[in-house]
């Protein structure tokens, strides 16, 4: 288990290699540089070249990316070509918000999903069943910015009871959190009610009612722990897509977080932004699907982890 | 008659599917003391497994019911009891183990937590206690080095390893009453042997009745005392085991009999199939349900449906739901051994399948026990 983790986790560095050469290549392929004319301010040619060699952007772009790699193994980020100010400080400052608002969407739609695709699975075809369909397909077919906008017109601008600009209080929280929630979670929902209603036709579970075991321990003893196996599959993407996935939301509530940087960095060509963010973003995926291939192995004892 | 273990009286189950109600269970009675042992033979689709089912009330419900008759077990109608008292039943003093023990054990739970459960539960044993009796109980059905594989999981046993699991599990608590609803049908031949021995021997040493179901008359012979007969949701034929090979009583039986090789016939004897399809449970024929397939056949079969009764040249509990071998009947001195009735009627019989709508040919399918889930 431990050599599995282990070498699950070695795996991570040739992957990031290839993201990296994989960004680095399509973000410089991009027309436009860093220094291009600019509405604001209009530089002269002199001074794009000498900011241009400052930041070594004139050299030739496979030059650029070993030089890139030695800083990143050294821990060094780069400078953002636009702000100005180290990568790993805005990073910093943008990744805590982002963790906060995926990890709490996460939270919210795992604790309405899960319960529900039970519940649904349990009385399958009466009204609660229909309402958690009901709920599951306005959660997978309407984009989370159009439900964005209904909720701020309603809670924001109508009744004046949440606000929807900025973060930091969990008022500020309650809205970009759901709405980022409902997406994902309605998809789980799904999942959990098929797969729930898959387990509970098997014969183990007949089997189980013949030990005359309570209906309870039938469902949450011997059919919920099988449920759960697809469940977590989906989970794990989920999670990952829940902590980038935000770019919108984040726009929207004008959150400062990790999406919102991440759309102005590729707006402006600020190369060493790109980079970073990718890398993180790719990072964050592996370990969430590498948790999800241990929490497999733990569920389902004939997957051997190994 | 002495006090009975179990008692059913006019048993009748029915599924309410799209196509109609299934009478799965069509009037089903019979009764059994302490310590006996039976068989339900009959082919797939005959209501076998949905009486055991139903004897433990299992029937998944809906679509499933239980519409009428008694089942009296140990002085009390199950029918009549709460959820409660049922489950204090289930496990503990009526066991059932299942046909398949690929998919009857559950995969991602150790096979002692799924021993031990019923241990906890009923006999209120504390968690190692019920471990001890565990292993105890593996060793009592030959798992080699029981302790060892305590923690192993369902698919780190062989088939019929898993089935001797089952076993253990339905010996756990000591119960009056053991169903064992085609236990081997699963296994290969070999495995079947040893398994039906274990359960013979266990369940005399544990002084434990047991209901045997199979398609397989033979392998309800060396195993119970007395068979039961059953066609398409009724018993059409009751007789001890003895009886029941040397004098069966019903053109079914006979036709069963026909279908199972001997080793004390001649080679090139042809096996004689059972010509036909069983009916269809929804509108089942209003005479004798067997009488579409019967070559013995006459008129009066197919108006009246007769009852289960006593049948002249027989032992006195020999009861057949036969017209022809009734007192007076025109197949009382039948040997069926000579007699293949009417070739004329098997030839019919044998052209009305051919001519069946292809979709309508498929043998004798179990009854849906579940519905398809709607399509959204």
């Amino acid at each position: 288990m431990l050599r599995y983790v282990i070498r699950r986790l070695l795996l991570i560095i040739p992957t990031m290699f290839f993201v990296a050469l994989i960004t680095f290549t399509l973000a410089h392929a991009a027309p436009g540089s860093p220094f291009d004319k600019n509405a604001n301010r209009t530089l002269p040619q002199e001074t794009i070249d000498r900011l241009n060699r400052y930041y070594g952007i004139d050299q030739p772009i496979p030059i650029q990316f070993v030089d890139y790699l030695g800083n990143l193994i050294r821990g060094d980020l780069g400078l953002s070509l636009t702000r100005q100010r180290p990568v790993a400080d805005i990073i910093g400052q943008g990744i805590g918000t982002t963790a906060q608002l995926g990890i709490g969407a996460l939270v919210i739609a795992l604790s309405f999903s899960i319960p529900l695709g039970i519940i649904s699975a349990l009385k399958q075809n009466t009204p609660i069943d229909y309402l958690s369909l009901l709920i599951a397909t306005i959660g997978t077919t309407i984009p989370g910015f159009v439900t964005a906008i209904f909720l701020i017109y309603i809670f924001g601008v109508s009744l004046h009871l949440l606000p929807f600009v900025g973060w930091g209080s969990w008022q500020h929280m309650v809205m970009p959190m759901f709405v980022l929630a409902l997406g994902p979670g309605a998809f789980l929902t799904q999942i959990t009610r098929a797969s729930m209603l898959e387990a509970i036709r098997q014969d183990y579970v007949r089997t189980a009612r013949s030990k005359g075991l309570r209906e309870r321990a039938v469902i949450v003893g011997h059919a919920l722990k099988n449920a759960l196996i697809p469940v977590a599959t989906i989970v794990g993407p989920a999670t990952a897509g829940l902590i980038t996935g935000s770019f919108i939301i984040e726009s929207l509530f004008n959150v400062p977080g990790m999406g919102r940087l991440y759309i102005i960095s590729i707006n402006a060509r600020d190369y060493p932004m790109i980079m970073s963010t990718t890398l993180l973003y790719a990072f964050i995926i592996m370990i969430a699907n590498i948790t999800v291939d241990i929490v497999y192995g733990v569920l389902d004892p004939r997957i051997k982890v190994a | 008659m002495a006090q009975q273990l179990l008692e059913v009286n006019d048993l009748h189950t029915q599924f309410f599917t799209r196509d109609g109600v299934v009478h799965a269970v069509d009037g089903v009675s019979f009764e059994l003391a302490a310590g006996e042992t039976l068989g339900i033979v009959g082919e797939s689709g005959c209501g076998k497994s949905v009486t055991a089912l139903s004897l433990m009330r299992l029937i998944p419900q809906p679509p499933g019911r239980i519409t009428q008759g008694s089942i009296v077990f140990d002085g009390q109608d199950v029918l009549k009891m709460d959820d409660d008292d049922v489950r204090s039943i289930r496990g503990n003093n009526i066991a059932m183990i299942f046909q398949d023990p690929m998919t009857s054990l559950n995969p991602v739970l150790t096979i002692s937590r799924q021993i031990s459960e019923a241990l906890e539960l009923h006999l209120k044993m504390d968690k190692s206690e019920a471990r001890k009796r565990t292993t105890e109980l593996l060793d009592l059905v030959g798992i080699a080095s029981a302790k060892k594989r305590l923690d192993d999981y369902p698919h780190q046993f062989s088939g019929g390893m898993r089935q001797r699991v089952m076993i253990a599990m339905a010996l756990s608590c000591n119960p009056k009453l053991i169903l064992a609803d085609e236990p081997t049908t699963a296994l290969d031949v070999t495995i079947q042997a040893q398994i039906l021995d274990l359960l013979k021997t266990l369940a005399r040493e544990f002084r434990t009745a047991f209901i045997l179901i199979t398609h397989d008359l033979g392998v309800v012979a060396g195993m119970t005392q007395r068979i039961h007969v059953m066609y398409a949701g009724k018993i059409v034929e009751k007789a001890d085991t003895t009886e029941l090979f040397a004098n069966p009583k019903m053109p079914y039986t006979w036709g069963l009999l026909r279908s199972i090789p001997r080793l004390d016939e001649h080679r090139k004897a042809k096996l004689v199939p059972i010509e036909g399809l069983p009916p269809d449970l929804i509108a089942p024929p209003p005479g004798c349900r067997f009488e579409p397939r019967c070559q013995y056949r006459h008129d009066v079969c197919k108006e009246k449906e007769p009852e289960l009764t006593h049948i002249p040249n027989a032992k006195s509990d020999h009861e057949a739901r036969c017209w022809g071998t009734q007192q007076g009947g025109w197949l009382v001195d039948t040997d069926w051994r000579r007699e293949i009735g009417d070739t004329r009627l098997l030839e019919e019989i044998k052209k009305e399948v051919a001519d069946l709508p292809p979709e309508t040919k498929k043998d004798g399918e179990e009854p849906p026990i579940v519905p398809p889930p709607p399509v959204h």
